[in-house]
């Protein structure tokens, strides 16, 4: 059995916030301050986005005293930091292969966001990022739960994070059942019991298209 | 805990298209690097291109085709003909592949406001796993790519042991691919850490790593499996370690910290000790601070006399395909009883203060590992072993 | 020191202010709060290795210079003041 003891999703709006979603426990939902974005100063939103939903999802569960090295993180993701990715290629279609960005391009790199996170809440255990049109959630589920069976771990970060952004959607145009929104949802799991548990997940299994399950969680 | 076997190899780089081709470059010192011409850039510095004939209409990603390629061999050895009434698992690793970063694509949609779709195609049908699946017909329920950048293909055959160990799969492709991209090219040199000339890992003046692009993918499955199978394997992945720096997005802890506990998880999944690693396959890409970082490493955890090398110096750095050639490197060395020479080493680091091997040398010993550090500070080590 | 000198490093002091505070993201400083003598890295602006490859890339793109060898861009890279002097002596006409 594997408890879900804590809950954090943020969406970054369209005028630049960052907000911290309360539906779950229907209150309204918090706009972060400047000071939530210490430390994140090169950071691109995409990575700003994984580290405040990691970090309210371990605030949410009210634990203290975790060993570092206990916390895995699985983080998971359709379409990766691709508002970098396409500043990196302007940066090379305007100045040339010598004189390009490189904090865009280590932005631009799929597991920058993990190791935002590890960095800034110094988890020093497992990290994967990974990567799927519809199934990542599920495939990183299956990935947790051996994981906490093989006691790498005694907990695990487990999130989804993903953009919406104009190339995005001009490339999507012809699909769409694919349609990010500027989020992340994490979740942390444990396999001990914990002073606050929302639920046990007993069983993983596909439930079709995932876009559709957690727009409902953060409309 | 049954024990892991490894039952097929399959791998592609420039220093040849299978194994048995590239174990013959390694004997005999092939460094096959030039200036790039899978694409045009203001940059000469040497890469390492595959030379590898591809027929494809463009509807697919070098990355994909590296790794059909690749995984051919692995599944020849392994006698993986036919997927029916297996539960099988599909993990690989990539960079490069998991981006939408078509220069093409985008200067055209930059200028026009829209752009053909093609590269777009290659794009959604391209996640690795996904893409390797649909090639050969199976639809696994476990099936992921992994994108922990340079430890990608490590980390893959990492969640494979996991599959396995977890009685969720049978049999489990795994591994890492990733094709010469203009983007890591720039991106690199822009960090200030490609050398200008062939590589040089561990050496007291290295001046950096040199791009590559390659594919290495192994067919995991338990032994009983296996032997079910007709098949006595002799190599066993016997445990895998991932820990995290969180120090820094592009340097590596200075003391190693996450490397080092990596590896102690790793030996401690296979139950051994450091005296009982016979060589180390590290993840040497001749950066200054990788090098350092994980010589220091090595030093500490298994003493001065430590037998190491680094294949970069054959095969460049091939990102995401990195983890999964140092991997299958580390099992044909068991294999064969020997390890390529560290090519490009020449002096060495007083900073570091032990030097891999230069030239072939004969290995004795059952166990070895393999070590792959990532860029975003992420650090994995896998035990193998040969019966 | 003649006029227009002291007038270039001036203009020169001040765009490298707005480069640093606008690439390297300094939201919590305004171009014009950075002192003139201000160490970049360590301890003043709190600057790191990846910064300095930006700090490079910068150079290049605003003023057409070209730091080949990191060991000899510590000590150019050390303050406001070193970088100005270093943009004033070598940058191209």
């Amino acid at each position: 059995m594997i408890n879900v003891c804590g809950i954090g999703i943020v969406k970054n709006r369209d005028n630049g916030e960052f907000v911290l979603v309360k539906g779950v426990s229907h209150e309204k939902d918090d706009v972060f301050n400047k000071g939530s974005l210490k430390g994140l100063r090169r950071a691109d939103n995409f990575s700003k986005i994984a580290v405040l939903a990691a970090k309210s999802a371990l605030d949410d569960s009210l634990l203290s005293g975790i060993e570092k090295d206990r916390i895995g993180l699985i983080l998971v993701s359709a379409f990766g930091p691709h508002i970098t990715t396409f500043r990196f290629l302007d940066d090379i279609l305007n100045y040339g292969d010598n004189q390009v960005s490189p904090i865009l391009f280590s932005n631009s790199v799929h597991n920058a966001s993990a190791s935002y996170i590890s960095t800034n809440l110094n988890l020093q255990g497992p990290t994967l990022s990974i990567t799927h049109f519809t199934q990542g959630l599920l495939q990183a589920s299956y990935i947790a739960q051996s994981w906490l069976g093989e006691n790498r771990c005694d907990y695990i970060l487990l999130g989804h994070v993903d953009q919406s952004g104009k190339e995005l959607e001009y490339i999507l145009s012809r699909t769409p059942e694919l349609k990010p929104f500027s989020a992340g949802i994490f979740m942390l799991l444990s396999k001990n019991d914990t002073p606050k548990t929302y639920c046990a997940i007993s069983d993983i299994i596909s439930a079709g298209n995932i876009y559709i399950t957690l727009q409902g969680l953060i409309k | 805990m049954p024990r892991i076997a490894i039952t097929g190899l399959g791998a592609v780089s420039a220093c040849g298209n299978n194994c048995a081709q590239i174990l013959e470059g390694f004997s005999s010192l092939r460094r096959k690097a030039g200036p790039p011409s899978l694409f045009e850039s203001d940059l000469d510095f040497p890469v390492f291109e595959a030379d590898i004939s591809i027929s494809t209409d463009g509807s697919r990603m070098r990355t994909v085709e590296l790794t059909i390629h690749a995984l051919k061999e692995a599944i020849d050895q392994a006698c993986l003909f036919d997927f029916s009434g297996i539960r099988l698992g599909i993990c690989l690793g990539t960079t490069v592949a998991s981006q939408l970063n078509d220069i093409a694509f985008y200067k055209e949609y930059r200028q026009k406001g829209s752009a053909s779709f093609q590269a777009v195609d290659r794009f959604l049908k391209g996640n690795l796993a996904c893409a390797i699946a649909d090639h050969f017909s199976i639809n696994p329920k476990f099936c992921i790519t992994v994108v922990n950048a340079c430890s990608s293909g490590a980390d893959a055959i990492g969640v494979g042991l996991s599959w396995l160990n977890s009685d969720l799969c049978d049999v489990v492709i795994a591994g890492g691919a990733d094709e010469l991209s203009r983007i890591p090219f720039a991106g690199f040199n822009a960090l200030g850490v490609v050398s200008d000339s062939l590589c040089a890992p561990f050496d007291r003046d290295r001046k950096g790593l040199n791009l590559g692009e390659g594919a290495g993918v192994l067919i995991m499955e338990k032994e009983a499996t296996a032997s079910k199978r007709g098949i006595k394997p002799e190599l066993f992945i016997n445990g895998y370690g991932l820990a995290a720096d969180a120090y820094h997005l592009t340097s590596p802890h200075p003391q190693g910290k996450g490397l080092k506990k990596a590896i102690g998880i790793a030996l401690n999944n296979a139950k051994i000790k450091p005296e009982d690693v016979s060589f180390i396959n590290v993840h040497g890409t001749a950066t200054r601070e990788n090098d350092k970082s994980e010589g220091l490493v090595l030093k500490e955890v298994f003493g001065r006399e430590v037998k190491f090398t680094s294949t970069k110096g054959f095969t460049g750095h091939t990102l995401g395909a990195a983890g999964g050639l140092e991997a299958i490197f580390t099992a044909l060395s068991l294999s064969c009883g020997w390890i390529p020479s560290s090519v490009g080493f020449m002096n060495m680091d007083p900073d570091i203060g032990i030097s891999p091997v230069s030239k072939k040398t004969q290995i004795e010993g059952r166990y070895a590992l393999s070590t792959s550090l990532a860029f975003g500070g992420n650090n994995s080590a896998l035990v193998i072993s040969k019966d | 020191m003649t006029d227009n000198k002291e007038q270039e490093l001036k203009e020169i002091r001040k765009k490298l202010k707005e480069l640093l505070v606008s690439h390297l993201s300094l939201e919590e400083i305004k171009p014009e709060e950075i002192k003139d003598d201000e160490v970049l890295f360590g301890e003043g602006l709190g600057l790191d290795s990846l910064d300095a490859v930006e700090i490079v890339v910068l150079l290049q793109r605003n003023f057409g210079l070209e730091v080949k060898d990191m060991n000899e861009g510590r000590k150019i890279f050390y303050s406001v003041d070193t970088l100005t002097r270093y943009i004033y002596e070598n940058k191209k006409k």
